[in-house]
């Protein structure tokens, strides 16, 4: 037997094998593969039919009535706090510090909104119960022009003067803490697709349905910023999350607020991982599954009383980024019915 | 209810079954169609058609007047008061923020200040009840006396929202006798309702955000990707506005009723008196019958004509809106067609450029892009908010920044637009795009659905959107 038919003679032997091992692992990976596809089908069929039964409501209603001293606000603050001490523990496990920012959210000129008025003062005291750095933006917020600072009448989210002024505030926060040094690294292979929500490269116009278009650019790592992050990392990172207000809808890229502090402070990178419509629990979830794999050296998390509120289950199972059924609880179904339904 | 929408799906569905159903009893088909344009027209802002109705009873009343009345100076004094009447009605609604708005002390008195929605469809029932009244008058159609058949044909739904505008004399005897469709029309109206779909939902709603971004955010952007901005606006109009139009065309044939073609592929024209020729038709009908005739037409000496050109261009944008920037934007094309007078290069295409062949001459393809650019340039004084951003907005695309490179946010939206262009040039000789002569039904029917697939799967993701000139 010539050198050559022995090859051919293995390999016409092994190839079965080989196919055969293939095959088992193909197997167990398309039963995996079948297991995940029918919970995620499961989970839809259940957030679709909860929301069949339950149809959003306005989070802000929740505070009438004197809401802030119902049960089920308590209950909802109760629910932040959890988030917030998961939120604290994750992010100084990575050896990142963890600071908290108070943002006003201004969607008229005058009061502050209800849940704003409530959720302030409890957020305060959570944050040093807990002993996180918690910086409150509403003195600076409440001493501008309202007008000057947000789109209003047409929306209270921020004007492009407002951009520069928030720049102007978060200066002096990261400046404070961009000493600081994360103590984890990954590896390439264990780092998610993106770290921020949006899709990798996107380059698109929105306008929100409120007919003021803006353009939207994210890195190849899905964050709301001009250039794509590198490993090993060269710079100290600062990681700004948090909901619509930092994400600053109706403003392109270069007017937003991380982008003039980048421009301002390059000795830094600021990383924009804010999300549309969020709540705490999306910051948790999102800072666990993919932005921690950015190496952020401080995190900034935005938040305000809308955190609050916008916990309660008809909200999140409507907007929430993993969209993770929320079955209300007695008091959540309570309110519910008395309020809306029936 | 907007054209393209479900509801007005299942509206149509409804209202075709019974309209056929009730066919053969006249008087029974036309007091049905009467109340399905009444209710087409409530549904759309919930607010009752009493203006509509008004303008309807004093056009038919008048009409009814003039056609017993012999002398004609009392035949002129009434016609002259009723286009006071009906005139005076649109001019305080729409235009009395521009007159009253800039008197000071007469502020309180502008319609929007006394708290008068504008109806909709003002200015295209206005001139239609105008259109008639005048046909009457010089009694080139006979006074409609079916209160019934004269409400259907002013109110008719599938025209009142944004035209075309319809004449008497080709439109008001096919209320009384519409048309049975055969197979060919249906398939015909079939196919012009889904291009006219196409257009509207596919092309015009995909671009237009982009093109409400190069102009609320001019000061920032070069001016290539202005023009190439602006360049849209030109896409996105023609789709959005041909589109329903065709929709339109498409659903009235299909109850019987042929509305005439609003547009005759302009961006084939080889200059600006052929674009006008093929753009929005039935409101260049209406301005030659009823003021560039009356006022003399070609028949008087050269600045007579040359002025009453100008005034029809400014009346033209005016028709548009109480905006200065309309203004400019009519007096701005009149000046074009006046060189094109002045040059002696206007010549009166008859025939589509290319005709018989593939692809156009060269001459031809620089007349067209020429063409085309001039207009499109004209738009932005259209599409601006004000003269402020309409200069400013000029002012960038005529600087160094033209050369810059562009947004590629902006050139990537040419997708949406280069189709349709490609598919209208190989159908531009056909009598409606989607025409297939000589091919197999089984392949009409896939492309027909290809178009519905296309429709469906690239569609925006959003609530449906107005008409553009819905809101002249």
């Amino acid at each position: 037997m010539k050198p050559l038919h022995f090859l051919y003679l293995l390999l016409a032997a092994g190839t079965p094998l080989l196919h055969g091992c293939a095959n088992k692992n193909d197997d167990k990976e398309r039963q995996h593969k079948e297991f995940e596809y029918k919970q995620h089908e499961a989970q839809v069929a259940k957030l679709e039919s909860l929301n069949k039964e339950y149809p959003q409501i306005p989070d802000e209603r929740l505070m009438e009535n004197n809401g802030a001293n119902s049960p089920l606000y308590a209950e909802l603050k109760e629910r932040y706090k959890n988030y917030l001490i998961q939120l604290n523990k994750d992010v100084t496990a990575t050896g990142a510090k963890f600071v908290v920012m108070i943002m006003k959210p201004i969607e008229k000129p005058g009061d502050p909104t209800l849940n704003f008025k409530a959720g302030r003062p409890f957020i305060l005291k959570t944050c040093a119960d807990l002993g996180i750095d918690c910086i409150d933006l509403t003195d600076q917020i409440d001493a501008q022009d309202p007008k000057e600072i947000t789109l209003l009448p047409r929306d209270g989210h921020w004007s492009k003067k407002g951009g520069e002024f928030y720049a102007g505030l978060f200066m002096p926060i990261v400046k404070k803490h961009m000493g600081n040094k994360s103590t984890v690294t990954y590896k390439d292979n264990e780092r998610p697709e993106t770290f921020g929500d949006l899709p990798p490269n996107d380059d698109e116009i929105l306008d929100g349905g409120k007919d003021i278009p803006y353009h939207l650019k994210a890195n190849v790592q899905g964050l709301r910023m001009d250039y794509d992050l590198k490993f090993p990392k060269t710079k100290p990172r600062i990681l700004f999350m948090g909901s619509s207000h930092v994400y600053f809808p109706f403003l392109d890229n270069e007017y937003i607020a991380t982008t003039v502090l980048q421009k301002q402070m390059p000795e830094v990178e600021i990383l924009n991982a804010g999300i549309l419509s969020a709540s705490i629990d999306d910051y948790v979830s999102l800072f666990a599954e993919k932005a921690k794999y950015a190496e952020p050296d401080v995190v900034i998390l935005q938040t305000n009383g809308g955190d609050i509120i916008h916990l309660y289950f008809s909200n999140r199972n409507h907007v929430s980024r993993n969209q993770t059924p929320h079955t209300p609880t007695k008091l959540e179904e309570a309110y519910y019915k008395a309020t809306y339904k029936y | 209810m907007l054209f393209n929408t479900k509801d007005f799906a299942q509206f149509f569905a409804i209202i075709l079954a019974v309209y056929w159903l009730v066919w053969q009893w006249r008087e029974v088909r036309n007091v049905f169609l009467l109340l399905a344009c009444s209710y087409f027209y409530y549904r759309f802002r919930n607010t009752l058609p009493v203006y509509l109705y008004s303008i309807i009873s004093v056009s038919y009343l008048s009409g009814l007047a003039m056609s017993r009345i012999e002398p004609q100076n009392k035949r002129k004094a009434l016609l002259v008061v009723t286009i006071v009447i009906l005139g005076l009605g649109l001019a305080y609604i729409k235009y009395s923020g521009l007159l009253l708005g800039n008197i000071p002390g007469m502020e309180q008195w502008q319609a929007s200040a006394m708290h008068i929605i504008t109806p909709i469809g003002i200015s295209y029932f206005t001139f239609s009840t105008i259109g008639y009244i005048t046909d009457v008058y010089r009694r080139t159609i006979v006074a409609e006396t079916n209160f019934i058949v004269y409400a259907s044909y002013i109110s008719y739904f599938p025209h009142i929202l944004c035209g075309p505008i319809a004449s008497a004399a080709g439109l008001l005897p096919q209320f009384k006798n519409p048309v049975k469709p055969s197979l060919e029309v249906i398939e015909a109206s079939v196919a012009e309702i889904l291009w006219g779909l196409y257009k509207k939902m596919v092309v015009a709603d995909n671009i237009a955000i982009m093109v409400n971004y190069c102009f609320a955010n001019y000061k920032d952007q070069t001016g290539s990707t202005l023009f190439l901005g602006v360049t849209l606006f030109s896409f996105f109009i023609y789709a959005d506005f041909s589109g329903y139009s065709e929709i339109a065309r498409g659903t009235s044939r299909l109850l019987g009723i042929e509305l005439v073609k609003n547009f005759k592929m302009p961006f084939f024209s080889r200059n600006p008196g052929e674009m006008w020729r093929r753009w929005h038709t039935s409101l260049r009908k209406w301005m030659l019958d009823y003021i560039y005739l009356p006022l003399g037409g070609a028949k008087v000496g050269k600045t007579k004509y040359m002025l009453i050109i100008f005034f029809i261009f400014c009346f033209s944008g005016l028709w548009h809106g109480a905006n200065v920037t309309f203004i400019c934007w009519g007096v701005l094309n009149g000046l074009y067609f006046f060189v094109y007078l002045f040059s002696n290069s206007f010549t009166r295409y008859k025939d589509l450029p290319g005709k018989g062949k593939l692809l156009p001459n060269g001459k031809e393809l620089l007349q067209m892009f020429i063409t085309f650019n001039l207009a499109t340039i004209m738009r932005i004084f259209f599409r601006s908010p004000n003269m402020e951003v309409a200069t400013g907005f000029f002012m960038k695309i005529m600087s160094a920044s033209l050369f810059a490179a562009p947004l590629m946010v902006v050139v990537r939206k040419y997708v949406w637009c280069l189709p349709m262009l490609a598919i209208e040039w190989v159908q531009r000789e056909k009598d409606y795009v989607l025409q297939l002569p000589r091919v197999p039904v089984a392949i009409r029917v896939s492309v027909y659905i290809a178009v519905i697939g296309a429709i469906w799967y690239f569609c925006p993701k959003q609530s449906a959107t107005e008409c553009y000139y819905f809101k002249f």
